[in-house]
């Protein structure tokens, strides 16, 4: 009896894989399993594509504080978090939300020659890109110590940086990792206004019109975060809190004089964004 | 004992199975070429950049289909910046067409087409001139009818920016 079944059930397997195979010269099941695969289901997979008509290119943290630092801004003590400030978080949403935290720090660093501060963002990012999945980034890199190598010298250090930014891009590309990528994007944005918005006191800098054109970028980080499946209670309150700042700003949009996208924004306005990002950093760092 | 012969009659199923599997080639799936080039698209967009900082590449994956298509990458653009755009269509298994505007596409009111190609690679600037706080640009991926064989045709798009703002 057991002969018998055995030899049954290896039969079916083996009709089974012949099936599956295409190979149509077999038998009767293999034919009815056949006729089961429709025309229309192949063409079903053929369709399927998870590949979005439109994208958006996000800026990379060493734009915007480039950006930022042209228009006068400069480095301030106590204005960066502690590089050790994810090490308390759980969730790899929120995890991913410091890293970019860290990011634009890091950065921010790097152009204003705080390039010992930089190191201790650098060795931190590394520890939370292996809590996140994107530990292969600094694999086999020695990217810490050739930063530790060129201390120095700023421009070896942001092509460093440049390195970094290629090396997560391709391994975000590779694993499908598109929304950590917008995450990342997300918390680095908010570090890199509560930046910009907590040193605008000094009048002859144009920071303030540096912050509004941010609105740009906000407006397609609010519509990628919408997107994205991943959550967390943080995430989530994160994206209400934006969606808010973005009808702030939405005041303030106005037209030139010649035609070009401009804002209008007062000091009440960057006060109001400057607690508005500041909440959010808050939200995301504190465990 | 029982127990025994069904554990063993299962782990012999399993080796069959595994073996019926791999000997007929797998589960189906239809053949997929995938014309991407990355890492060397990459190389050759970041060659173009001098005298701009590289900044990043965004790499738009492409199916084919038996219909055309468009994709449209957007990308945020600073005052007083200027930017080289380099476009590198070298991973795809036909010619695409790109065509560059100042307003995303189903939302264009008298759009102005800054530019467009059809070359595998090639690169454009915006200055401050250019006053909107947003560029498009399109790729324009035309039908491939569906063959015998149900080969999935894929490939890329490289498309880098680098900036000026000092």
């Amino acid at each position: 009896m057991r002969i018998s079944a055995l030899i049954f059930a290896v039969t079916f397997l083996f009709t089974l894989a012949s099936c599956s195979s295409g190979d149509n010269s077999n038998n009767t099941v293999a034919d009815a399993i056949e006729d089961e695969i429709s025309g229309d289901d192949i063409e079903m997979e053929f369709e399927e594509d998870d590949e979005p008509d439109q994208v958006f290119m996000l800026p990379s943290p060493l734009q915007i504080g480039s950006i930022f630092k042209n228009a006068g801004l400069n480095y301030q003590e106590g204005l960066v978090v502690n590089p050790n400030a994810a090490n308390n978080l759980t969730t790899s949403v929120d995890k991913s939300l410091a890293l970019g935290i860290l990011f634009a720090d890091m950065t921010y660093c790097i152009l204003n020659d705080q390039t010992q501060t930089g190191k201790e963002f650098l060795k931190s990012i590394k520890d939370v890109s292996q809590e996140v999945g994107m530990g292969s980034v600094f694999d086999g890199t020695n990217l810490v110590e050739r930063f530790e190598a060129n201390l120095g010298n700023q421009d070896s250090v942001l092509n460093l940086l440049i390195d970094i930014q290629d090396r997560i891009d391709l391994h975000i590309h590779e694993n499908g990792q598109d929304e950590i990528e917008v995450i990342i994007f997300a918390g680095g944005w908010v570090e890199g206004m509560h930046l910009g918005a907590n040193s605008t006191r000094d009048n002859s800098n144009s920071i303030p019109a540096r912050i509004a054109e941010q609105m740009t970028v906000l407006q397609n980080v609010v519509g990628l975060l919408s997107q994205i499946e991943q959550t967390s209670p943080k995430l989530d309150e994160l994206r209400s809190q934006m969606k808010s700042l973005l009808s702030l700003y939405e005041i303030s949009e106005k037209q030139d004089n010649k035609g070009g996208d401009g804002y209008e924004i007062t000091q009440a306005h960057i006060d109001q964004i400057a607690k508005s990002v500041t909440n959010m950093r808050n939200l995301i760092t504190n465990s | 004992m029982q127990l025994k012969s069904i554990l063993s009659t299962s782990g012999l199923l399993a080796i069959v199975f595994i073996l019926g599997t791999s000997l007929s080639g797998g589960k189906k799936e239809a053949g997929v070429n995938d014309a991407c080039k990355r890492s060397e698209s990459i190389q050759a967009v970041k060659k173009e950049m001098v005298p701009y900082r590289y900044e990043r590449t965004t790499t738009t994956n492409v199916t084919f289909k038996n219909y055309d298509q468009v994709k449209e990458v957007a990308i945020p653009l600073f005052f007083d910046t200027k930017y080289k755009f380099v476009v590198n269509c070298e991973g795809l298994p036909v010619d695409v067409k790109v065509e560059v505007y100042d307003q995303p596409m189903g939302m264009r009111k008298n759009p102005v087409k800054i530019m467009e190609s059809s070359e595998k690679q090639f690169t454009f600037e915006l200055d401050e001139e250019y006053l909107k706080n947003r560029v498009y640009i399109n790729y324009i991926v035309p039908a491939l009818e569906d063959t015998e064989d149900e080969v999935i045709q894929k490939g890329c798009i490289v498309l880098a920016s680098g900036y000026k703002n000092v």
